[in-house]
């Protein structure tokens, strides 16, 4: 598999980690204890499972060493978009 | 206090086989710094080098080179800047210069660059590197690895490529380039100064 970096274009899988899922939000931890014990459960341990694209993390560790969020279908190994994470205004 | 003796991390490099398919010549003594901007600063950052070095910094992968420094893009919002001629001193000068605008971090001990020439030396690269480096462009850069090595690679606009990559395992990169270049012949020139 070959991913494409914004910056640094077409890369072996290998130049990459992935860390996971990019749709959790960390909640807010302030407000009612066991409302908000149960948002971080979810946060932490309860994931989607897809069978279709799905939007996740990945680390350019070899690279330009970003964090890009890559929208793939993991059924097709198709990459739909790729992303970084942060956006800095352009030179 | 006691002076360091300067040391080569290339003192280990000799040449392999006949001939001279690749020719490696160490780059020695610069001053090299890794420039970050600070955020939202890149505009400023951009004017900054224009002033001190007549230079249009591009934030891409590429090289922009002025008579005293390369620039090579090595992120988004970030350069590996390199002294053109042997220095003492220019990363100060540097952090000076951009004081506000960027986090400038001396690499001058911590990276050894190589430049790499000859009629061989798109084949032995294709030994290590997983991108294309025929592909680059004349001011191309890329930072990626060789032979599981970190290294950072660009076209230095003469039809050669430089290399640079951690002192520290300039044993295990030499084991590449010296295996792989062999069979066409490796030689060794003089440190470029
Ligand atoms: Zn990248």
């Amino acid at each position: 598999m070959r991913i494409p970096c914004p910056y640094c274009g077409s890369r072996d899988v290998s130049e990459f980690s992935y860390l996971g899922d990019a749709a959790p939000q960390r909640p807010d931890p302030s407000g009612d204890a066991s409302s908000v014990e149960a948002a971080f459960f979810d946060y932490v341990y309860l994931r989607d499972n897809p069978a279709g694209p799905h939007r996740g993390l990945w680390y350019h560790g070899a690279g330009c060493r970003n964090w890009l969020v890559v929208r793939r279908n993991p059924s097709t190994h198709e990459i739909l978009e790729v992303a970084l994470a942060a956006k800095e205004p352009a030179a | 206090m006691a002076e360091l003796m300067y040391q080569s991390p290339w003192r280990a490099l000799a040449p392999r086989g006949s001939g001279a398919g690749v020719t490696a010549a160490p780059i020695e003594r610069r001053g090299i710094a890794t420039v970050m901007a600070r955020k939202g600063r890149i505009a400023e950052l951009g004017a900054a080098v224009q002033r001190a070095y007549g230079i249009a910094l591009c934030d891409r992968p590429k090289r922009v080179s002025a008579a005293s420094v390369t620039f090579l893009g090595i992120g988004p919002g970030r350069w590996l800047a390199i002294s053109q001629r042997p220095e003492l001193g220019f990363v100060a000068v540097l952090a000076a210069q951009l004081d506000g605008l960027a986090s400038v971090v001396d690499q001058s001990d911590g990276l050894a660059l190589l430049q790499l020439s000859g009629p061989a030396l798109q084949s032995v690269l294709e030994k290590g590197f997983q991108i294309d480096c025929a592909a680059l462009a004349p001011d191309g850069c890329a930072v990626t690895s060789v032979h599981h090595i970190g290294a950072t690679i660009w076209a230095t606009g003469d039809g050669g490529f430089a290399v640079a990559v951690a002192r520290s395992l300039v044993g295990g990169f030499l084991h590449w380039l010296e295996t792989s270049a062999a069979a066409g012949g490796l030689a060794v020139a003089p440190d470029r100064g």
